[in-house]
């Protein structure tokens, strides 16, 4: 205990000292201004669409006018829909029209759509017009919810997840990286290799320490952002594991290099493929098995599910995150045990 | 009792050694110096010794226990000196000192009174990037006594320091043998290793090539030299002859005779003569 | 130019010994692969409905017109897959009647997808007729900002992996070595910038073929690197100037990093109105001109423009810098 305690109080001294520190705790204040400030509560990520509605009756046009769409949107003629297209590629442009036998839709688009894409982009201006046309709404079916539908999250708020998932709990991926080439460079492990210190003591000091800063960073970053009635315990024990959890994967990948040049394109890769999951997180239909394997994945969903609560049960995160803070620990101890408790042949 | 036995090391795997056959013993309480030039393998020695190092081929005993079998226990009652300071840059003086403390189960001294004992206590609170080549170098010794360590690994010790501050050092390592530590003492300098140690033992190229006390070594292979300065071509040369070869004999008498001679002088031998008479090298090559 | 060759030869070197240079370059160009290989899936990327073997297969093959669909055996197989994280609503037969599940998470746009698809498909006739019109090469928004995440982060690495070796210079004291020769301060950061240039050229051209293939015109890609060169020097010069060690020198690349980066991404999601915050700044022309050439200059406007307001605005910058740096690149003196 007492060989734990000396090598955190030793870490978190020479980690405050750090000047990485000093940009976290910037970083910590523009993000709060950012969501506070500039990310707007109802910012829409779906596609834009543009209508021209050149029926005779105009009911697409009525409809989507009752639906609040603004003026930019409806346009007057094929030409201006294939230009604001052409001029935003990412939108869809939709033409209608009723001079034959039955009502016809155009899409407009660039690239390629699958055919389940168009049909359903179809089938979603087919449903409100219906009425118009009086055939049957096909109510032959009905909605139940699992939970009781939860009010939607403001945009700015839902940013915080992916930033506690990306900034917060992989900083010790990060710093544990830096602090080690830190004592490669000042050579202080062959005098720790003289001491009774070994291998354990020296990755739970390494990740208690980042536990600690990352449960302070975390809690800061949320508390002025999404408020501070929480679900402490649940949001404590998450930030807690992620961060020693990803602070041991940070030796591992860190054992491997000599010197911070060497880690750092290798590190930045890893940190990018880390974050994926952000795909998913703003467009949840991209799920494919491979980005639900990266370990950000749970992560950010469980964090949501934790600041936004919508009665899911949380138990197999904490499993995943134990399980996951468990093996890497397990992990790390043979790579640093190996490659850094040791010299040489 | 330390024991050394045939030690081999090859850092390359390919047989090339860096230590070949070396088997020496240390008593306890005694200070055992070993002597060579950069890359002799003291540095080698030393870290399988003290674990750094895995050992490939021989042996290492303390008390008749094999190194392979030491627990992390053992390092409680070691201490370690390196030759390049190794400490946290961004961490005082007093800092490194106190939080290497912490890694040991027993009884440490007080960071303080150790940098008072090497005059670094006023820059205590200094962080160790401040710090000059020589006060690092007296940090990293003062570090590798906060154990009270029964057995002490230096690694050129002296090294960067002034002669005060050096003979300060060496003042602590002879204090450190009347406590009754074994000390274990590797360094190029033949005038530390003269003044400090009961034993020293050459090392070249991985091997001993003589091992016993300074005045023993003297004795058995020193020999009566002159230097001789003189004038040739407008330029001062400077030749060492050794009195008991002939052939030195009859060349110093040759120069007496044909050259403008401005300085005679007898010198009783050094480890470093005998070094090289031995060895054919110079110790700080 | 000898000076500068020498010094160049000698990173070469260095870089090699270190295995940097394969790190260097392969990382961002495994990063283009990966993204090349799983873009088109996530722009494919419709509706997931899990369905119960129960609902029969008309139903069955009519909701596989609208959605991909994922048959469980049972209810309780159904109601435990559009639990997972993604949104995924479920379709069950409860009673003879059709079910439609929703975890009550999902974004609004999958309910609304959801409840579009079922209205479709048990509605007894089709309203519209429909047809779809491609009018060119695919070019999501989610397409543009990792596309040219890329490309932005292949000329950033340059600039830092030359800032790297003025930091190991400064670091191993080497640099006080060069400035008691007559190559000066001057030649030593052209030398640097050259370094970085060439490294930052290999990888942006190495992951456009990736990502992009012979789509666009790689004359003018050459010409945007060349443009680049005041900001890749200004890169340069702030990570080797500002850090005295490897390990401040993360510190200055995350500040860095957000800044180059992250800025020019977020001006995609800025009205036009508000573009003009991002006028001062060289690394959004220069994101303008990659834009045009990777996109085209219909977004974009004229990439000459783009180009001119790059050189202009990043000559300013490496000036600032310039002198930001001095005396901290080389002990004073160095001319």
């Amino acid at each position: 205990m007492r060989r734990f305690l000396s090598l955190f109080m030793q870490d978190l001294v020479v980690v405050s000292r750090n000047a990485l520190m000093w940009v976290v705790v910037g970083a910590l204040v523009v993000i709060i201004m950012v969501v506070l400030f500039l990310i707007p509560a109802d910012y829409d990520l779906e596609d834009t669409y543009y209508f021209y509605d050149a029926s005779k009756t105009g009911y697409l046009e009525e409809e989507a006018r009752r639906d609040g769409l603004e003026d930019e949107f409806i346009l007057g003629s094929l030409e201006e829909i294939e230009e604001a297209v052409q001029a935003d590629p990412g939108s869809i442009g939709i033409y209608f029209s009723d001079s034959g036998e039955r009502p016809q839709i155009t899409i407009l688009h660039y690239g390629t759509i699958s055919d389940q894409n168009l049909n359903l982009i179809a089938a979603a201006l087919e449903e409100p017009l219906r009425p118009y046309y009086d055939l049957e709404t096909g109510d032959g079916y009905r909605v139940e919810y699992l939970r009781p539908f939860s009010a939607p999250v403001p945009q700015n708020q839902n940013a915080v997840p992916p930033l506690l998932a990306f900034e917060v709990i992989v900083l010790g991926f990060l710093m544990a990286a830096v602090l080690l080439f830190q004592e490669k460079a000042d050579g202080v492990n062959r005098a720790y290799r003289v001491t009774p210190g070994g291998t354990s003591p020296y990755i739970l000091a390494k990740g208690a320490v980042f536990s600690l800063i990352g449960l302070f960073y975390g809690l800061l970053m949320i508390m002025p952002t999404v408020g501070v009635s929480l679900n402490y315990p649940a949001l404590i024990l998450a930030l807690i594991l992620g961060c020693f959890f990803y602070t041991c994967l940070g030796l591992v990948v860190a054992a491997f290099f000599n010197n911070i040049s060497e880690w750092l394109f290798v590190g930045i890769a890893l940190l990018m493929v880390n974050m994926t999951p952000i795909i998913s997180y703003g467009w949840p239909s991209f799920s494919p098995a491979w980005i639900t394997y990266i370990p950000s994945y749970p992560i950010i969903f469980g964090l949501r599910e934790i600041l936004f609560p919508t009665g899911r049960d949380l138990t197999s995160l904490y499993i995943y995150l134990a399980a996951a803070a468990i093996l890497s620990y397990l992990l790390c101890h043979l790579v640093v045990h190996f490659k850094l408790m040791r010299e040489g042949r | 009792m330390i024991e050394v036995k045939n030690l081999y090391h090859d850092y390359t795997g390919k047989g090339k050694y860096a230590v070949m056959d070396v088997s020496f013993q240390i008593d306890e309480g005694e200070i055992f110096g070993f002597l060579g030039p950069s890359g002799a393998g003291k540095s080698t020695v030393q870290n399988i010794m003290t674990g750094l190092l895995k050992l490939q081929r021989g042996e290492v005993l303390y008390g008749g226990k094999k190194v392979s079998e030491i627990r992390r226990a053992f390092f409680n009652h070691i201490g370690v000196s390196f030759e390049h300071p190794n400490l946290y840059s961004k961490l005082s003086g007093l800092e490194n000192l106190r939080y290497y403390a912490g890694l040991f189960d027993v009884p440490t001294r007080p960071p303080l009174e150790l940098l008072e004992l090497v005059d670094l206590r006023e820059a205590a609170n200094r962080k160790v990037a401040a710090y000059s080549k020589g006060m690092k170098q007296r940090l990293v010794f003062t570090r590798a006594l906060i154990n009270n360590p029964g057995i002490l690994f230096l690694d050129e010790p002296t090294a960067s320091l002034d002669p005060v501050t050096a003979a300060k050092v060496k003042n602590i390592i002879l204090q450190k043998r009347s406590e009754g530590a074994t000390v274990f003492l590797t360094t190029h300098n033949m005038y530390t290793a003269e003044e400090i140690c009961d034993r020293v033992a050459f090392l070249d190229e991985g091997s001993i090539v003589a091992m016993d006390s300074p005045r023993a070594l003297k004795l058995k292979y020193g020999e009566q030299s002159v230097r001789v300065e003189y004038y040739e071509n407008g330029n001062v040369k400077s030749k060492l002859y050794f009195l008991a070869r002939e052939e030195d004999r009859r060349a110093l008498q040759e120069i007496i005779d044909s050259k403008e001679v401005q300085t005679l002088h007898s010198q009783e031998a050094s480890l470093e003569q005998i070094f090289i008479r031995l060895t054919g090298r110079e110790l700080s090559a | 130019m000898k000076a500068i060759l020498n010094l160049l030869r000698q990173d070469l070197a260095t870089a090699l010994r270190d295995n940097i240079v394969l790190y260097m370059i392969v990382s961002p160009l495994l990063l283009a692969l990966l993204v090349r290989l799983f873009l088109p899936s996530v722009e494919a990327t419709g509706l997931t409905i899990a369905l119960s073997g129960q609902v029969g297969d008309d139903l069955t093959a009519a909701l596989e017109d609208y959605a991909v669909v994922e048959i469980f055996d049972t209810d309780e197989e159904v109601v435990a897959r559009v639990e997972q994280n993604d949104a995924v609503p479920g379709v069950i037969l409860e009673e003879g009647e059709v079910v439609l599940l929703f975890e009550g998470n999902e974004p609004e746009a999958i309910i609304e997808a959801g409840k579009a698809v079922l209205t479709a498909v048990t509605a007894p006739e089709r309203l519209f007729e429909y047809e779809a019109r491609s009018i060119g090469e695919s070019s999501s928004l989610f397409r543009e900002i990792l596309i040219l995440s890329l490309i932005m982060l292949a000329l950033l690495l340059g600039g830092v992996a030359s800032g790297f070796n003025i930091i190991d210079e400064k670091d191993t004291r080497a640099v006080s070595a060069l400035a008691v020769t007559p190559l000066g301060l001057h030649r030593y950061i052209i030398a640097r910038t050259l370094g970085a240039v060439i490294v930052a050229s290999l990888v942006t051209t190495g992951t456009a073929l990736i990502l992009s293939g012979t789509a666009i015109n790689y004359l003018l890609l050459t010409i945007a690197i060349a443009a680049s060169t005041l900001i890749i020097a200004a890169l340069t010069l702030t990570v080797g100037g500002f850090a005295n060690n490897q390990v401040s020198a993360i510190a200055v690349i995350k500040v860095l990093m957000p800044i180059y980066l992250a800025l020019p991404i977020v001006s995609l999601f800025v009205p036009e109105r508000w573009q003009l915050i991002f006028y001062p700044l060289p690394n959004y022309w220069q994101f303008q001109m990659l834009r045009s050439i990777f996109f085209g200059p219909q977004i974009t406007g004229s990439f000459w423009m783009a180009l001119l307001l790059t050189l202009l605005l990043s000559w300013a910058l490496l000036l600032i810098m310039l002198r930001m740096t001095r005396g901290r690149l080389m002990p004073a003196g160095g001319g």
